[in-house]
């Protein structure tokens, strides 16, 4: 072992030196730290963007069209069922009165 | 923990400093009347790495992979260093150096880029070093030599019998238990003061001081060198 030939001294300044002193990290280091920061590379996002890029245009456009045949669907089932309220909504107003109007009369009637 | 103003890069120069580096930070060389509470003015003691430029660290903190994997690059040799330093074995360094880069960049988006960002990467490092104690408690036998390759960080000046020096006092390193290697590696290797190092640890400044001084005695046992009533 070497031996440090200035005692406590020579061993202060070694000490101090080793701030400056580095070691070599493994070769793949780089790579795992990458994976475990979960950052996708260049190399896979573009693997990624191609897949997409080579979809044949045909099947955006069918994909769109059913959407959207499916969106005006849904609309028009809302547009059902809100109607179907409104209407007994107007239903129930108008029996309610009738029923109202029935029993006042009742009453004038008694009164008489 | 210490705030980021507690750990400043070393930029001051005395008449009694040895300069290490060109133009860089310096070594003081001590003696045994030197009062050690005022051995270390500044600290901590960190090879120069050039500053990336804030719009990098931003994108980093975003998430951009290509200006992460440009932040990784430019300090694994510091993190794994400091990790390798505080726990003497480069499997245990390996972990304690991925984790510190996840915290890091965990923290990023917070870092305000008031202190070097070397600096505030150094204090994240020791902090992970510290509370990674799993297997070093389970090692029993120093790392066999040869296992990690010691070089001088870019910039640094020393003769060679200067840097076996350093060598040789690595591998005696690796033979020191943790209570003792880790404030020994903070105080004297990094240059940090003893109420810093204290806080680190969670200990007492008198602890620190203790644990140190037997560090100390315990290398230059592992050296087969004199002791001089230190």
């Amino acid at each position: 072992m070497h031996r440090i030939a200035c005692g406590p001294e020579g061993l202060d300044s070694a000490l101090a030196r080793l701030a400056f002193v580095e070691v070599d990290t493994p070769e793949d280091f780089v790579e795992r730290v990458m994976a475990a920061l979960g950052r996708a590379d260049g190399p896979e996002r573009f693997a990624l963007l191609r897949s997409v890029l080579q979809t044949p245009a045909s099947v955006w456009q069918t994909a769109r069209r059913h959407t959207e045949q499916t969106a005006e669907r849904l609309a028009e089932c809302d547009r059902l069922r809100w109607g179907a309220v409104a209407s007994s909504a107007v239903i129930l107003g108008v029996v309610a009165l009738g029923l109202e109007a029935r029993h006042l009369s009742r009453l004038r009637e008694e009164r008489a | 923990m210490p705030d980021a103003t507690l750990l400043r890069d070393v930029t001051s120069y005395s008449a009694d400093r040895e300069a290490v580096g060109h133009g860089g930070p310096t070594v003081r060389r001590v003696t045994a009347d030197d009062d050690v509470s005022t051995r270390v003015a500044d600290g901590p003691r960190l090879p120069s790495v050039d500053e990336p430029d804030p719009g990098m660290v931003a994108r980093a903190a975003d998430g951009d992979a290509k200006a992460t994997r440009e932040l990784v690059e430019r300090y694994e040799r510091l993190v794994y260093s400091i990790a390798w330093k505080m726990c003497g074995d480069p499997q245990n360094a390996d972990d304690i150096a991925q984790e510190a880069f996840l915290r890091v960049f965990r923290g990023l988006p917070g870092f305000r880029q008031e202190a070097r960002l070397s600096t505030w990467i150094f204090r994240v490092t020791v902090s992970a070093a510290l509370d990674y104690r799993r297997r070093e408690e389970r090692r029993a036998e120093p790392p066999e030599a040869g296992a990690v390759v010691p070089r001088l960080a870019p910039g640094t000046d020393v003769t060679f019998d200067q840097f076996e020096q350093c060598r040789a006092v690595l591998d005696a390193m690796a033979g020191l238990g943790p209570a003792v290697r880790r404030p020994l590696v903070l105080r004297e290797v990094y240059g940090l003061r003893y109420d810093e190092i204290g806080t680190l640890l969670g200990r007492p400044v008198g602890t620190v001081k203790a644990a140190v001084h037997r560090g100390r005695a315990a290398l230059l046992r592992l050296l087969d060198g004199r002791t001089q009533g230190r």
